[in-house]
């Protein structure tokens, strides 16, 4: 691997590892992090944020992906059926 | 007991608690990803904890742990997710016991033959987690006058902990992969996020019985969230999945 292709790895490595396939978690989990710290630094003991909310994103993000999941399930199967010829698609 | 003896006693307690959530996280990546890639890593990190130990001594107790907590927690609880979230859809699909996809055996290794996410978890785990060891040690031992009593505690603690995890690895390796990315990705999130609010200044109502407890409330929140999907998921789309 050369030296220009190395940070794009790592860099793509980063992003999987941190990020992974629904940015949306990895946001809203960042920013309940830093609500925390500032909650915690005006006397708020607020352990109770994060874990309600990472059950929550998860649901969100396992909704998101079944949704995407049913429209290219959509797409695929109105390809497939443009792909067939006339004569067999249209057969009973 | 001799003051050696309660030094000891302490040390080895406090640093066992320790230990076994780094051989709990070791033993867990190592059988859901790759041995070779996870022991690299922790290597890795008894080599990097090595150093700065021998070359900060009892300055040890200057390094913040609280950035290193909330770095450490925020990634374990982000990549966590990502397992958790997985094994939640496969366990949907396929159930508990029959997952073998091809995907387990496709993202593991780079070309250099290196699984680096089993690398990363696993050294970051050992990190750590030994860093909260040796600060424990350096902080009983100098306290109590009695360092080197306290390191062969805290030493005997990781050697201990980490013989009972190699003893039960295989066993562990051999629960279904999908049974186990749900719970090794259950206590990942835990784990992180215990340590990334530990980190922010949070005070848990337990301290660290509050993992327990973090780690039945994301099994609960799995089991309910395997059942919405099981109910939501179409026969057409699971074809798709498995």
């Amino acid at each position: 691997m050369n030296l220009v292709r190395l940070p794009v790895a790592v860099g793509r490595f980063l992003y999987g590892f941190v990020v992974g396939d629904d940015w949306t978690v990895a946001v809203v989990i960042v920013l309940a992090l830093a609500l925390t710290g500032l909650l915690v630094s005006i006397g708020i003991d607020a352990w109770w944020l994060v874990p309600p909310l990472a059950v929550v994103m998860t649901g969100i993000a396992l909704w998101r992906r079944e949704h995407k999941g049913m429209n290219q399930l959509a797409v695929h199967s109105q390809s497939e059926v443009a792909r067939q010829p006339r004569s067999s698609a249209s057969a009973p | 007991m001799t003051g050696a003896g309660i030094v000891f006693l302490t040390t080895f307690l406090a640093s066992t608690v320790e230990a076994i959530e780094m051989v709990t996280i070791v033993v867990g990546v190592g059988a859901t990803r790759s041995w070779r890639s996870t022991l690299l890593g922790a290597a890795a990190g008894f080599a990097i904890l090595a150093v700065v130990v021998v070359g900060l001594g009892a300055a040890l107790s200057a390094i913040p742990i609280a950035p290193l907590r909330v770095l450490v927690g925020a990634l374990l609880l982000l990549f966590g997710l990502q397992w958790f979230r997985k094994g939640i859809v496969r366990a949907a699909a396929n159930g508990l016991a029959g997952y073998q996809s091809h995907e387990a055996h496709d993202e593991r290794r780079s070309s250099t033959g290196v699984d680096w996410t089993a690398f990363t978890l696993s050294f970051k785990g050992v990190v750590l987690e030994g860093l909260e060891i040796a600060l424990i040690v350096v902080s009983f031992g100098v306290n109590a006058g009695q360092l080197g009593t306290a390191i062969f505690a805290g030493a005997g603690a990781v050697v201990v902990i980490g013989a009972i995890g190699l003893a039960v690895s295989p066993t562990v390796s051999r629960i279904p992969r999908s049974l186990l990315q749900l719970v090794v990705g259950t206590m990942l999130t835990s784990f992180g996020t215990f340590w990334a609010l530990e980190g922010l200044g949070v005070s848990w109502p337990q301290s660290d019985l509050d993992i327990a407890a973090l780690l039945a409330f994301y099994a609960v929140a799995a089991a309910a969230l395997i059942e919405r999907e099981r109910r939501g998921t179409s026969p057409a789309l699971k074809g798709v999945r498995s």
